[in-house]
């Protein structure tokens, strides 16, 4: 049996772990059947080494179960950010990241012929200059050294000290604080914030879904595709099944909804001519392919286009045109103002109108009606009608309602 | 692009780089224990025989003290990727909070060259609120600045706020967080109500209502265990909840409710309890997610919670009784 290591080579299997045990939480070890009950046993037990304080268990059945049970208000940073820091890493790696660094911020500039000698005279460390020279064409990739050339030799030098510009600039740690814990690749600031010893004791962050930071390693490319203006292939994994899908298309934008924890990659289908989503936690894998020319008019369309949008769906029973929704609400004028309040700033610039005492109208044209569910049922309790252009809205939400009022009323949970 | 998944930002390698930052020697135990707090929790078994015996040779042993071989300036230069993400934050419209324009123009110079890693542009929050607040707002930016320099300070400050119906209010508090939301794209204070010295509570206030904001000069002897102030304000008995995976039901929920504290468990084949742990002030932001699954999800329970459900429901029945 191989040795326990708590350090990973690759993020991909972890991730879908961590996401089971933070987002479902009742999981035992008989649920997890798509690997072996060791590599359960290895994956939960370095879930319980990198999460440890936020990781609970409890027993179901007398299954023992793990969950990650966070409250997103009373804390400074993302736990689940301690994920990205445990890339295993070999012997080498380690003494070449301290030797390198700490030699040239003493010595100043070197080729790597010197540094070798260096590590060599000063930390007693034998290294074949090639290792040398590689790990500092690495961290000048990375950005961290920089390389310049004079006659033959290449010299190395550290990049400048963070701290230096931070206190040239002390609101930027401030700014850092809050950004890492709720920005789109938070995660990198919080390894800026450790690079210079910063903590967060000032911001918290409300509405917030930490599990997003799992998804970052397929943001970066969808970005940097966006940026290029390139297409993209897609690897996705079906909900309903184990299979990937593939696609392929051109990235135009990241959809978040604030309330569902949901995010969604817009994409445009070139061959079929119509803007897709697909949810970004169902991504395995992104290859960036080749420009596509027209990127500047897709966007624009898409720009009109989103307007009409309630939610990610352009379309509704495959076609793509408005649908009109009207919601008609009582609302007590003297003690209720807040609900028009609410319909104002959540309804995307529907138009309000008060037709009658207490009685007011919403209106909107979207194209997918059935999207606006989810909200409408948010105002239950002072719903009059809902009207849509295909009535199927209003008999869904009606068929729901009486659904859910009979739960209450007619099992045993009466009046 | 440089790697997300890097060993640069290894925790072995943070914990070793603030070690040599904080000390130039040190014994074993001094070095378990900073391991133990900053790493996880199994990592001193595979770090101190790397750091204290002929492992990676950065500290030297001389009478059971590890002396270290690294300059106590070393530092971490900054990556590729940690440069387009300051670039990319630059871009936000609440760095203003925080620097000035000029500010936010020299860093640009210094960072000429390094691509923003995203545009504000590259995001759309499709159910945000439309009424964020305004960060441009010079008083809403001193106030912002004054809370924020006396959170750092534990230092009261006199407060004048407008409340919802329009009446001013004034008071003196012990500013603890500032909490952003990214639903409503708004900043509150949480704050300990000076006058409740020997009872805190935590109170809320909406930045934006802040009329004016002053610094008294006095500073709380104690500082008040926020968390702990904001976990006693929870109810009890947490709301009960029963899903019905229908629909995709389990995953949705399971992911809306992510940012609560919450605990599941599986009663049947497609039959789930999660019990959510929530307060007073956010008791109506639950209740109307809740609504929003329909018959997916079934409230059992508490009976607080319980009962603002079925009026609801009630309230409804009476309204389709009339109208329809």
């Amino acid at each position: 049996m191989s040795e326990f290591k708590e350090l990973i080579k690759s993020f991909s299997k972890s991730r879908e772990y961590v996401r089971s045990f933070f987002i479902y939480g009742f999981k035992t070890r008989e649920d997890f059947t798509k690997w072996s009950g060791r590599t359960y046993d290895n994956e939960r037990r370095r879930l319980e080494s990198w999460l440890s304080g936020y990781v609970r268990q409890d027993y179901n059945k007398k299954r023992k179960n793990i969950y990650l049970s966070i409250d997103s208000r009373l804390l400074d940073t993302n736990p689940l950010y301690r994920v990205w820091k445990a890339k295993s890493f070999t012997d080498n790696d380690i003494m070449l990241h301290f030797y390198i660094l700490d030699a040239l911020q003493k010595y100043g500039r070197q080729t790597a012929d010197q540094l070798t000698d260096g590590i060599m005279q000063h930390y007693n460390r034998m290294f074949d200059s090639q290792i040398v020279r590689r790990k500092c064409n690495q961290y000048a990739e990375e950005g961290m050294l920089g390389k310049e050339k004079r006659g033959r030799d290449i010299f190395y030098r550290s990049g400048p000290p963070f701290q230096k510009l931070l206190s040239a600039y002390p609101g930027l740690a401030h700014a850092l604080k809050l950004y890492q814990l709720f920005s789109p690749l938070g995660i990198i600031g919080n390894t800026i914030m450790e690079n210079v010893s910063l903590q967060n004791h000032c911001f918290r962050v409300r509405h917030n879904f930490f599990v997003h930071t799992l998804e970052d390693e397929i943001l970066l490319p969808i970005l940097q595709a966006i940026h290029q203006k390139r297409n993209v292939l897609l690897y996705i994994r079906s909900t309903k099944s184990e299979n990937i899908l593939e696609k392929e298309g051109t990235p135009l934008k990241i959809f978040t909804s604030t309330r569902t924890g949901r995010r969604f990659l817009c994409l445009y289908l070139p061959e079929k001519r119509y803007f897709t989503t697909v949810r970004l936690d169902a991504i395995e894998k992104v290859v960036i392919k080749e420009l596509f020319p027209d990127y500047a008019s897709v966007r624009n369309n898409l720009e009109k286009n989103k307007a009409y949008a309630w939610g990610i769906s352009f379309r509704n029973n495959n076609h793509t045109h408005l649908v009109h929704v009207k919601l008609t609400l009582y609302i007590d004028e003297r003690s209720e103002m807040f609900i028009l309040n609410r319909l104002d700033r959540e309804g995307k610039g529907g138009a309000i109108r008060r037709i009658a005492p207490d009685t007011f109208t919403y209106e909107i044209d979207v194209f997918d009606a059935n999207e606006m569910l989810p909200w409408l049922r948010t105002f239950t309790g002072r719903i009059i009608a809902v009207e849509s252009d295909s009535n199927k809205l209003n008999q869904l939400f009606k068929r729901d309602f009486l659904t859910m009022y009979h739960l209450y009323f007619k099992e045993g949970n009466g009046q | 692009m440089t790697e997300l998944f890097s060993e640069i930002y290894n925790c072995y390698f943070q914990v070793i780089k603030s070690l040599i930052e904080q000390k130039s020697s040190l014994s074993k135990k001094e070095l378990f224990f900073q391991i133990h707090n900053s790493c996880f929790e199994e990592s001193a078994l595979y770090l101190l025989p790397k750091l204290t015996e002929n492992g990676w040779g950065f500290y030297e042993k001389k009478e059971g003290i590890l002396h270290s071989k690294l300059s106590p300036d070393f530092y971490a230069p900054l990556t590729s990727l940690q440069k387009s993400y300051l670039k990319a934050i630059l871009m936000d419209d609440k760095i203003r909070l925080f620097l000035t324009d000029q500010e936010i123009k020299d860093f640009d110079t210094v960072f000429s060259g390094i691509e923003p890693l995203y545009t504000p542009d590259d995001f759309y929050y499709y159910d945000r609120f439309s009424d964020k607040d305004d960060y441009k707002n010079p008083d809403y930016i001193k106030n912002f600045q004054t809370i924020l320099a006396a959170i750092q300070n534990h230092e009261y400050i006199d407060i004048l706020y407008e409340s919802r119906s329009n009446k001013r209010i004034h008071h003196t508090y012990l500013p603890c967080r500032l909490e952003y939301s990214i639903k409503n794209d708004r900043f509150r204070l949480l704050a300990v109500d000076s006058r409740l010295q020997h009872s805190p509570k935590v109170v809320t206030l909406n930045l934006s209502r802040i009329k004016e904001s002053h610094p008294t000069g006095t500073t709380a002897r104690q500082v008040p265990d926020i968390n702990k102030l904001m976990q006693h304000s929870y109810y009890h008995e947490p709301a009960r909840i029963i899903i019905k995976n229908r629909r995709n039901a389990l995953e949705r929920a399971m992911l809306q409710f992510a940012n609560y504290e919450k605990s599941t468990r599986k009663l049947d084949d497609d039959t789930y309890e999660c019990l959510i742990y929530y307060n007073k002030e956010n008791e109506s932001e639950l209740l109307i997610e809740v609504l929003s699954f329909g018959p997916m999800i079934q409230v059992t329970g508490n009976e607080t919670f319980l009962r603002l459900i079925k009026e609801r429901l009630m309230r409804q029945k009476t309204l389709f009784d009339k109208f329809l």
